[in-house]
């Protein structure tokens, strides 16, 4: 159960095969690192499944933990996503943007644009707003790493 | 070499004029012909023949977004880089698509007094195959049948240069995937699929990736949970 870190990301990006098994197995060993740095304050917390039995000889003995650190990932991730809705996205100058689009099985057209912003959309949570960070510069485009 | 072929284009029938007036027997580069050529007043090989012009034209107009993507990999400004998959997308969708406007072959006419300002693209060039509905039609001067040869061109380019980076490949690089699911100009997983940008199946994985990112993240510097605004 206790790895080093490194063997949780042999050559990762380039493996193929075996993707998901991969990255469920890359995952809970983050999370026993996170554990150890950082553990649950109430063991009661921490659910432990026992591992099915057609990996049991290929996972060795290692459960499935549900805990406090991959709670925190997923809801940080959750929450960004809430970031991406309409409300918050600024409007562009369509004659200016560049579209990429297409169509979905019902026929609704899906676009995105980047270009100039005309109008911007709603504050974040926090106060700040999306069109901050686009660069003008650069022909419209959001610059990710001043948003994080 | 698109410059090459617009700088052509915009004085291509001007040239020839020229062309044609030196390879006279009249003047001056008349001793530059062969004397097969001079036998049967073919000066072809020197000069632009109509499908020549024609192709440089139409040539001009679907190898733009080309010439656009090249120039984006070139940008090193900070907020470009994530924007790799979304030009990569955009230029396919560009290149690959039925109709392309082009610009008119306003050489040889008086009124045009720059001719690097060559105004709108009033032509439209279609596909073999794809009909132009009335209403787009009436927004161009003319439409008209793109050469094979172009054709050729676009369905090779749309082609090579989605192989080349797996683009239809299932399992799609993270370096492809992790700054569009990173950017929310993007928009949620339908605006994302339904675009083109990812498959279902490429978003899926790339997002399996960004969790796994932010627990890396969390494990060597935990204050990212709370940089995102």
């Amino acid at each position: 159960m206790q790895q080093p870190f490194s063997h949780a990301f042999p050559n990762l990006f380039s493996v193929t095969v075996s993707f998901e098994s991969l990255f469920a197995d890359v995952i809970r060993r983050v999370q026993d690192i996170l554990d150890r740095q950082s553990p649950p304050a109430n063991d009661d917390e921490v659910e432990v499944v026992e591992e099915e039995e057609d990996d049991s000889e290929e996972e060795g003995d290692l459960p499935i933990c549900d805990n406090t650190n991959y709670s925190i990932a997923k809801a940080e991730l959750d929450s960004f996503e809430e970031y991406k809705r309409n409300k918050y996205r600024p409007t562009f100058d369509r004659s200016k943007s560049k579209v990429l689009y297409g169509d979905d099985e019902s026929g609704k057209r899906w676009e995105i644009l980047v270009g100039p912003v005309v109008k911007r959309g709603a504050n974040l949570p926090s106060g700040l707003n999306l069109a901050d960070y686009i660069d003008s510069r650069s022909g419209g485009r959001l610059n990710v790493t001043k948003f994080f | 070499m698109l410059n090459e072929v617009v700088r052509s284009n915009t004085i291509m029938s001007d040239l020839s004029d020229t062309l044609e007036i030196l390879l006279s027997p009249e003047g001056m580069d008349y001793s530059m012909l062969s004397e097969v050529e001079k036998a049967n007043n073919d000066i072809s090989a020197h000069s632009f023949t109509d499908r020549d012009k024609k192709v440089l034209r139409q040539f001009e107009g679907v190898a733009t977004p080309a010439k656009v993507f090249c120039m984006y990999l070139q940008n090193n400004h900070p907020s470009c880089w994530a924007y790799q998959t979304f030009e990569l997308r955009l230029t396919l969708q560009d290149t690959g698509a039925d109709t392309i406007p082009i610009y008119p072959d306003i050489s040889r006419t008086d009124r045009v007094k720059d001719l690097r300002n060559r105004g709108d693209k009033t032509i439209l060039v279609k596909k073999s195959g794809v009909e132009v509905n009335a209403e787009t039609a009436k927004n161009y001067d003319k439409v008209k049948l793109m050469d094979p040869m172009v054709e050729t061109y676009c369905n090779l380019y749309v082609e090579d240069l989605a192989k080349r980076v797996g683009l239809s490949d299932t399992y799609l690089s993270p370096l492809l995937t992790t700054h569009v699911l990173l950017n929310p100009m993007f928009g949620l997983r339908s605006r994302i699929i339904n675009t083109g940008l990812l498959t279902a199946e490429q978003y899926s994985r790339g997002k399996m990736s960004k969790l796994l990112i932010f627990m890396y993240c969390s494990l060597y510097a935990t204050t990212f949970f709370t940089c995102i605004p």
